[in-house]
């Protein structure tokens, strides 16, 4: 029996859930007001090391409120994608494109839709941060719910509906458990770019006016505008144990509790291949709550509640079915104003930085071009060498999440010290490349040792080609090719530089950068603290006027590889729509029983 | 995907699918489906993977549970309930999957190549076991739709043989299989059923 059953890894979550829905409640409980001005009461004008724990909590409690909501929002709309192929057809490169806008690009919604919307309190400007990091995390667990729900294979799927189960009952028995693989696992990936991203999303920007949130990330920028490298290390220390607290305490049980779902899975050899952390007694402690769970999930009536909300449903689809005519004019009326205000902003005059954004988009390709092939240099190697160890795949995705997890803007001072004393613009431009790097190489390995990992589960092929005495360089490139073939979306993705180039791009561009700082030696996109001639207010985002047309600088340099990564999505769609068999291991597609499976049953069923 | 189409799974392009004179509405409740690739639910124990056609049509729980143990003990898997699928070998794993047709009492019970995925011997004793549940009038099932591609299987099983040509697959004919049961593959006359089929798909 394997050991994953006993310590049943979700708990640790609902934990956090629970401690969060319990701080969130005696919240309500107190009267509003006060409870705003114990948060005021945490942003202190000048930061010290005592607010690190506070501003770590509030941090993590803005990163769960967004991954939950990303959660939703991807769960909602993955499943449409999946069952609806003819929507997955616009569904996913809009995806695409969001994933490739990077934060600051929502910046402009976020401050009308959550500043100007809903006046600048407190609540507004959290919601707006948790936004900002909802617009970091959610993309990429839309992208893992769509690969679970298309993965499942097309036997599972006709066995389950075949034995008549529909409703509530398919989705906790098929679809949701055929998801957990993904969900954890990109999750882990959404985690590290919300952190990656806290600078940017707790100091809230608009116009003049600037709003630091109390948090990990503006205590960053907050440490090295007043050139405070004491607390700024000790908050980046503060960050990176939170962020081993998370993978030690929540993945990493959370993962080896994931393997069950694996369809390839044999808990015969990964039980040996995982590394058991001892579970800090939390899974103890939780076991008897989970058996009250269930106890009350037996009690609940749950047919009646799936039969109701069936009816609901029902009646919903028949409501719909009525006035879906007037919501679409309505949501019609409404883009085309938008579309008319938005073509308004970008009449001229332009702001005449926009001459320089042809010259720039290509100089930000270039660089990100620079940052890519930089990456994969080390990035290969490395994982060549731990498709040989299992322990070495380990420490490695550790170190990735940790890595990936630091914002950019923290290596910037160190980087300006490091290099522009000694070569100038050169050491501008270096510095450029390497923050687009701090971005970028994190999400290439993860994506190397996750096919590294699915490598593995197969016997392993570096081990094979050994036993053929391969010579050493054709050893290797026996190993890359069983990559390709065995991973096409694992390569698929190494395919999408610009995702983490774009986020290191949006970060890139030193407007964190306090003033003393060189600025002209790089040509960047905007410049606006120079360009209005005005002092850039240390640890600002791009302040944008209300009258600027949102263009997020990162986000439109990029253009050109969102679109060819658009293309290699539907690419992807149409081999994997729901309507065709595809099986979901590696292991399982590449066999010939599987390859003579698919033959047999198209033969023997005339189709 | 004519079993597909007889399960009700997907609706015909044209035509219709009649069960007891009616045309199919939906999943046909009244069969169920075995599977090469056995497609069971890795995540879920053998008895909840028997469980789960019952706890669709919102069977009590103690029925169900005790249902399923029944089955589990017909297919010769007692002893087995908890364990995971991916804990099986390639025989018991379509045990539990025979078993999980099984459970839910059907007329009809389709078979989608049920012994391809499994090793020669494995599968002459699964053949043995299926014909032996066939016969058990407890059983539920009164017919068998099974999909083959071995001549020797479909003679040795089946009362009755339907070939399909390939591309358009039509109704290449359709033969009784006269021999008394048991049969044995050295019988006379088996040699020669095998032959004609042959000769017919050729």
């Amino acid at each position: 029996m394997p050991e994953t059953r006993r310590t049943p890894g979700w708990l640790p979550v609902a934990a956090v859930a629970v401690m969060l829905a319990g701080a969130a409640l005696t919240g309500l409980f107190q009267h509003p007001r006060h409870l705003l001005s114990l948060a005021r009461a945490l942003v202190p004008p000048a930061a010290s090391f005592a607010d690190l724990p506070g501003a770590a909590a509030w941090s993590l409690l803005r990163l769960t409120g967004a991954y939950l909501a990303s959660l939703i929002f991807s769960w909602i709309v993955a499943y449409r994608a999946a069952t609806r192929p003819a929507e997955a057809r616009w569904i996913l490169p809009l995806l695409d494109v969001g994933q490739s806008v990077p934060v600051l690009g929502f910046f402009p919604a976020a401050i009308y839709v959550f500043v100007g919307g809903l006046g600048g309190g407190r609540l507004a400007l959290e919601l707006a941060a948790m936004f900002l990091l909802f617009t970091s995390m959610a993309w990429n667990i839309a992208f893992g719910i769509y690969e679970g729900l298309t993965t499942i294979p097309l036997e599972t799927r006709t066995a389950v509906q075949s034995l008549g189960v529909r409703g509530a009952l398919l989705w906790r028995s098929l679809l949701l458990p055929a998801c957990v693989p993904t969900i954890v696992y990109n999750s882990i990936l959404s985690w590290t770019n919300g952190w990656y991203f806290l600078i940017a999303s707790e100091i809230i920007a608009a116009g003049p006016v600037k709003y630091d949130l109390p948090g990990l990330g503006s205590i960053l920028s907050l440490a090295f505008a007043h050139g405070d490298l004491k607390l700024a290390t000790a908050a980046l220390i503060t960050l990176i144990t939170v962020v081993l607290a998370i993978e030690y305490l929540v993945w990493r049980p959370v993962r080896a509790w994931s393997r069950r779902f694996r369809y390839d899975s044999q808990p015969s050899e990964s039980a040996e291949e995982t590394f058991r952390m001892p579970d800090f007694g939390l899974p103890t402690l939780l076991r008897p709550l989970r058996t009250a769970g269930r106890a009350l999930g037996r009690r609940l009536p749950l047919a009646e509640a799936n039969r109701g909300m069936a009816a609901a449903a029902r009646a919903w689809a028949k409501v719909w079915h009525i006035a879906r005519w007037p919501v679409w004019a309505g949501l019609a009326v409404w883009g085309a104003l938008a579309i008319v205000g938005m073509v308004r902003a970008l009449l001229p005059p332009w702001p005449h930085e926009a001459a320089t954004l042809p010259l720039a988009l290509l100089f930000s390709f270039l660089r990100i071009n620079a940052a890519y092939v930089l990456a994969l240099l080390w990035i290969i190697p490395v994982s060549l060498w731990a498709s040989d160890h299992p322990r070495g795949v380990r420490v490695l995705s550790t170190v990735a999440q940790v890595g990936a997890s630091l914002p950019a803007t923290a290596f910037f001072p160190v980087l300006v010290a490091l290099l522009v004393g000694r070569f100038g613009g050169v050491g501008m431009e270096m510095i450029s490349v390497a923050l687009a790097l701090t971005g970028m190489q994190w999400y290439l390995l993860f994506n190397m040792l996750s096919g590294v990992q699915r490598v593995a589960a197969d016997p392993s092929p570096a081990r094979a080609a050994r036993l053929h005495a391969l010579a050493g360089h054709r050893q290797r490139g026996g190993m890359g090719r069983h990559l390709e073939r065995a991973h096409p979306l694992r390569v698929r993705r190494l395919s999408r530089p610009c995702l983490p180039g774009d986020r290191g791009r949006g970060a890139a561009q030193p407007r964190h950068l306090p003033d003393r700082q060189p600025h002209a030696a790089l040509p960047l996109a905007r410049r606006p603290g120079r360009d209005r001639g005005g002092v850039q207010p240390p640890g600002v985002g791009p302040a944008l006027p209300a009258r600027r047309p949102p263009l997020p600088a990162g986000g439109l340099k990029c253009s050109s590889c969102v679109t060819s990564r658009c293309r290699s999505t539907t690419a992807a769609v149409r081999s994997r729509s729901w309507t065709t068999s595809t099986s979901r291991s590696p292991t399982d597609s590449s066999s010939p029983s599987s390859a003579r499976r698919a033959r047999a049953s198209r033969c023997c069923c005339g189709s | 995907m004519l079993l597909r189409l007889m399960m009700g799974l997907i609706a015909p392009t044209s035509g219709a699918v009649l069960s007891q004179g009616q045309p199919l509405a939906g999943v046909n409740l009244r069969a169920a489906m075995v599977f090469q690739s056995f497609a069971l639910l890795p995540w879920l124990t053998v008895q909840a993977n028997v469980e789960i056609g019952l706890k669709a049509r919102d069977l009590p729980e103690e029925e169900a549970k005790r249902r399923a143990a029944a089955y589990l003990d017909k297919v010769g898997l007692d002893g087995y309930e908890e364990a995971y699928p991916a804990e099986l070998s390639g025989g018991m794993k379509q045990r539990a999957g025979l078993a999980r047709a099984l459970a839910v009492e059907p007329d009809l019970l389709f078979m989608d190549e049920p012994f391809a995925g499994l090793d020669p011997l494995t599968s002459a004793n699964l053949r043995e076991e299926v014909l032996t549940l066939w016969s058990d009038h407890e059983m539920p099932v009164h017919t068998v739709v099974m999909v083959t591609h071995i001549i020797e299987e479909a003679v040795l099983m089946a009362d009755r043989v339907i070939v399909l040509g390939s591309r358009p697959g039509r109704v290449a004919a359709d033969l009784p299989i006269p021999l008394e049961r048991p049969r044995n593959k050295r019988d006379e006359g088996f040699d020669r059923l095998v032959d004609s089929i042959f000769e017919k798909i050729v």
